[in-house]
């Protein structure tokens, strides 16, 4: 089987360029695999992992340009095996890439905002299991930054402008959470939420499948609406 | 000469200097240079504050540099322990700063984002009635009571602990929304749905000190006291050095040596944890104890790339012990009482069939899925993994035999301490973690891991009261300095992701749950001989200093032959069954001979076992 894979070490490389290897093909090999071959077998490859299961996030990187998991994307035996660097974070090394930004982000979102601690009472009273159905899919997000990188709407204006789907969606999170008492609605406009085409190529990335972002979207943009935190045209 | 700047006293009263040294490790560079392998590409930290340009190479009359670090507490390991550390240590007013092998909160078991079962002892429960021991006969009772005590009452309610921490909902009732544990007794409650994650946006938000992607390789110690820790900065190969009062080790469970499939061992834990720490202290002449245990699952072993994946994976548990067979087709745990077996035995009774050579190709079993009533007893972990099998492999699970082994969630073999935690022989030094901790292991787990970083902090409080931290031998640091890099001058070995698979290996052949006699011999010999023959001229395939893996897996494979040899000559030792393994020579459990604790002494690369008497109180 044939992959290439890009190589970069800013201490010494102009620029990333990329290295043909043939690797041994077995049914079910995912890319993790043939990476681990390679670094074992043939030369040094830097990337990064470490639950093999979809849920460290830390095997982020792209397949022929399509952003993925390495850990549960399957390699082609006759076709095309090109793998980069997540697309749109800046190199480290060879296919690492510096996700502290947006994990700052997220962590910075995720900490939960309240006035006063809760109680044992406050937190075994029953709560709406609509709600709960919404909210407890999004705790695996794995924060692996897959669907930022594949996000239009990120590549065409940047994380500044619109956060991309892994912090809205955790924004979505505490905004669903009932213990939560931060202004939620307000952070997702703020982060861009008006900003996002809707194209759902997100729910198409994401190996958390439990996940429905739309779903999400929705229901900000709904708040967000009954508010009038409308996009003025 | 010894240029010293860049001292910025941070707001928390964290102060944090770099200086450079020249000396002795100038001259190690020098060296190195000299045999053309280092090419100090990254520039450090101090050198861009100055406004150095950077230097494509290193030349041998430039000094290189270290930075330095100060806080009154220092913790190795931002996992679950650590993380309770840090919060016990801010709680209590001091300085703190985590060194963290990966990114902050991606880190060892605790950074797989996955549905974590939460238990918990309730109020004031005698710590001797405690269940969430593993071996409780051999379990270090000082350490036990100790950490027991230290949580009391309210404080044992770590429901209220984590969702206070951020936690989402933990598990609901999909209907009417209302809270469903599992388990609801007066003595313990347990509940699905924690996501450990939460806690480390909330170590962030408290705004600790965190200096991510650093391998500690090795604690600070001068005339017996630690003064804290060394280690590497992978990203930029900077050399870090953090001094504090107080040392936490917290690195997690050393799993990582347990054989080798295409992906990982045979464990569902995670590469950060080599047991780097541990591994130190064994070095410094601290024996370990109970090396020869581990703690097992049964996980699918196919596909390989998802082989013993807890959170991709497929496996089974006590539950489904009716519905396990063996190659030939027998259910050979029907007819047993299985509703009462614990995970111990069910783990040896396993271990024994395959022992038997009833074993599939792979060394494992199957859980028959085909019926079912079988397969909804599939746990609650793995149900989100069967929609992940049929859209990457085009594998449905429901009707199928599945291939499982065994595997090591955790594994003991940690330095000895005091029931304070402190290690012994080096004072200001303490070592916890949540897996194989307390004598020959502790329970592991998610309730155990914070509380013994929060006991083993709430000591460390107690022992740093009025104490001042001694200057800094540079010799020590100069000593650390050259061992890591002089790694980069070896030349004509194998390059250490081989060393790493044979270590591996070996380890698995004589720490694996079914124990023969042969095979354990056979690993100790492998092991010998990689120490020997493959260890002095292990040689890296890259010498660049950006995030080298290379040079980290080197670092990091001189712990693991450490503690896989010490673990391999503990199996070997024990001449009996006993917890998860099943030993074909010694098929008994043997309380007369065995009712006590293994200890590896390491002396000049020589590793031996001991007897040693379970602590009592
Ligand atoms: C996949 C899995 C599932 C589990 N499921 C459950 C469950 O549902 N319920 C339950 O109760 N228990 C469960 N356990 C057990 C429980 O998660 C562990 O016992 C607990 O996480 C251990 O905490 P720890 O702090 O000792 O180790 P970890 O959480 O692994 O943390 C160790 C930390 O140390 C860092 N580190 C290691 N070496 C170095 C070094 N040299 N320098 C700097 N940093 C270093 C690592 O990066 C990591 O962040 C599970 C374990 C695993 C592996
Ligand atoms: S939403 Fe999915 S793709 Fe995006 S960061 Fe989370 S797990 Fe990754
Ligand atoms: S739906 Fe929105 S967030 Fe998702 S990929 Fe499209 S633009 Fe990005
Ligand atoms: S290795 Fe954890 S997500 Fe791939």
């Amino acid at each position: 089987m044939k992959i290439s894979v890009q190589k970069y070490d800013p201490s010494v490389d102009e620029a990333p360029y990329v290295k043909e290897f043939e690797v041994e093909y077995r049914q079910n090999m995912t890319l993790l695999e043939a990476l681990v071959a390679i670094n074992d077998e043939q030369e040094p490859i830097v990337f990064d992992y470490s639950c093999r299961g979809r849920t460290c996030g830390r095997c982020a990187m792209a397949l022929n340009g399509q952003p993925c998991l390495a850990c549960v994307t399957l390699v082609s035996e006759n076709g095309a095996n090109e793998v980069t660097a997540l697309p749109g974070f800046p190199i480290v090394r060879d296919l690492i890439v510096d996700k502290s930004m947006m994990n700052d982000r997220i962590a910075n979102i995720m900490a939960r905002q309240r006035a006063f601690p809760l109680t044992l009472d406050e937190i075994n009273a029953p709560v709406d299991p609509v709600i709960y159905n919404k909210m407890d899919p999004l705790e695996h997000c794995a924060r692996c930054g897959v669907c930022v990188s594949a996000c239009p709407t990120v590549q065409l204006m940047g994380q500044k402008e619109y956060i991309g789907p892994a912090g809205m969606l955790a924004i979505g999170l505490r905004y669903y959470d009932p213990y939560d008492q931060g202004d939620r609605v307000v952070e997702a406009v703020q982060n861009g939420l008006w900003n996002c085409i809707q194209c759902s190529t997100c729910d198409e990335v994401c190996k958390a499948l439990e996940i429905d972002h739309q779903v999400i979207w929705k229901d900000l943009r709904a708040a967000a609406e009954a508010r009038g935190l409308v996009k003025k045209a | 000469m010894r240029g010293e700047f860049g001292d910025s006293s941070a707001q928390n009263g964290i102060s944090r200097r770099a200086f450079l040294e020249g000396g002795a490790i100038a001259a190690s560079m020098a060296a190195l240079a000299g045999a053309g392998l280092v090419s100090l590409s990254g520039c450090s930290q101090e050198q861009e504050q100055q406004g150095t340009p950077e230097a494509p190479a290193v030349d041998a009359a430039s000094a290189p540099s270290y930075e330095v670090y100060n806080a009154d507490i220092c913790i190795i390991g931002g996992g679950l322990a650590g993380m309770a550390a840090a919060i016990k240590a801010v709680d209590e007013g001091k300085s703190v700063i985590i060194v963290e092998k990966s990114n902050h909160g991606f880190g060892g078991a605790m950074g797989y984002n996955w549905d974590q079962f939460i238990n918990f002892v309730r109020d004031d429960l005698p710590w001797q009635e405690s269940t969430d021991f593993v071996l409780n006969e051999l379990t270090n009772q000082k350490i036990e009571k100790g950490s027991y005590e230290h949580w009391m009452g309210e404080d044992r309610n770590l429901m209220v602990r984590y969702e206070n921490m951020g936690y989402g909902l933990l598990d609901r009732n999909r209907e009417t929304g209302e809270i469903a544990p599992l388990l609801d007794f007066p003595t313990i409650y347990g509940i699905y749905r924690g996501f450990s994650r939460h806690q480390a946006d909330y170590i962030t938000s408290l705004g600790i000190r965190i200096l991510d992607q650093t391998l500690a390789s090795d604690v600070i110690v001068q005339d017996g006291v630690c003064g804290g820790v060394m280690g590497v900065h992978v990203p930029t190969g900077t050399f870090r050095v953090v001094r504090a009062k107080a040392t936490i080790c917290c690195t997690g469970a050393s799993a990582w040596l347990f054989g080798w499939d295409t992906v990982a061992p045979r464990s569902i834990n995670s590469p950060d944890n080599t047991g780097d720490i541990d591994a130190a202290c064994f070095r410094h002449g601290v024996p370990l104890e109970g090396s020869e245990f581990i703690q097992c699952d049964l996980i699918n072993i196919e596909p390989k790339g998802i082989s013993c994946s807890f959170q991709g994976g497929i496996g089974a548990d006590s539950g489904c012990c009716e519905y396990i067979c063996d190659k030939d087709g027998n259910y050979f745990f029907q007819g047993m009482d299985y509703a009462t077996l614990n995970k111990m035995d069910f783990t040896r009774i396993i271990a024994k069939n395959i022992a038997e050579g009833h074993g599939t190709e792979n060394g494992g079993v199957y859980v028959d899925f085909s019926t079912p009533e079988a397969f909804a007893k599939i746990g609650e972990t793995y149900i989100r993994n069967i929609q992940l099998w049929k859209e990457v492999f085009g594998i449905d699970v429901e009707g199928m035999k599945l291939e499982c082994g065994l595997e090591a969630y955790e594994r003991s073999g940690n330095p000895i301490t005091d029931g304070e935690l402190m290690v012994e022989g080096i004072a200001g030094l303490f070592h916890t973690r949540g897996g194989g901790f307390s004598g020959a292991q502790g329970g592991s787990s998610v309730n155990v891991a914070p509380r013994n970083g929060s006991y083993a902090v709430a000591n460390a409080v107690k022992y740093i009261e009025g104490l001042t931290l001694p200057a800094l031998d540079e010799a020590v640091v100069t000593a650390e300095f050259t061992r890591l890099f002089s790694l980069f001058g070896n030349s004509g070995g194998k390059r250490p992701q081989q060393v790493r698979r044979m270590i591996q290996k070996a380890c698995y052949q004589a720490l694996q749950p079914m124990r023969m006699t042969d095979q354990i011999d056979a690993g100790i010999a492998e092991l010998e001989r990689i120490r020997k023959e493959e260890m002095p001229n292990m040689t890296l395939g890259d010498t660049s200093l950006v995030y080298n893996t290379d040079w980290k897996c080197a670092i990091e494979n001189i712990n693991l032959l450490d503690l896989a040899e010490a673990a391999a000559k503990a199996a070997k030792f024990r001449e009996e069954t006993r917890g998860h393994m099943y030993r074909v020579d010694f098929p008994e459990k043997d309380d007369a001979n065995w009712l006590c604790n293994v200890r590896n002494f390491y002396n000049d690369g020589a590793i031996t076992c001991e007897k040693a008497d379970v602590v009592t109180v």
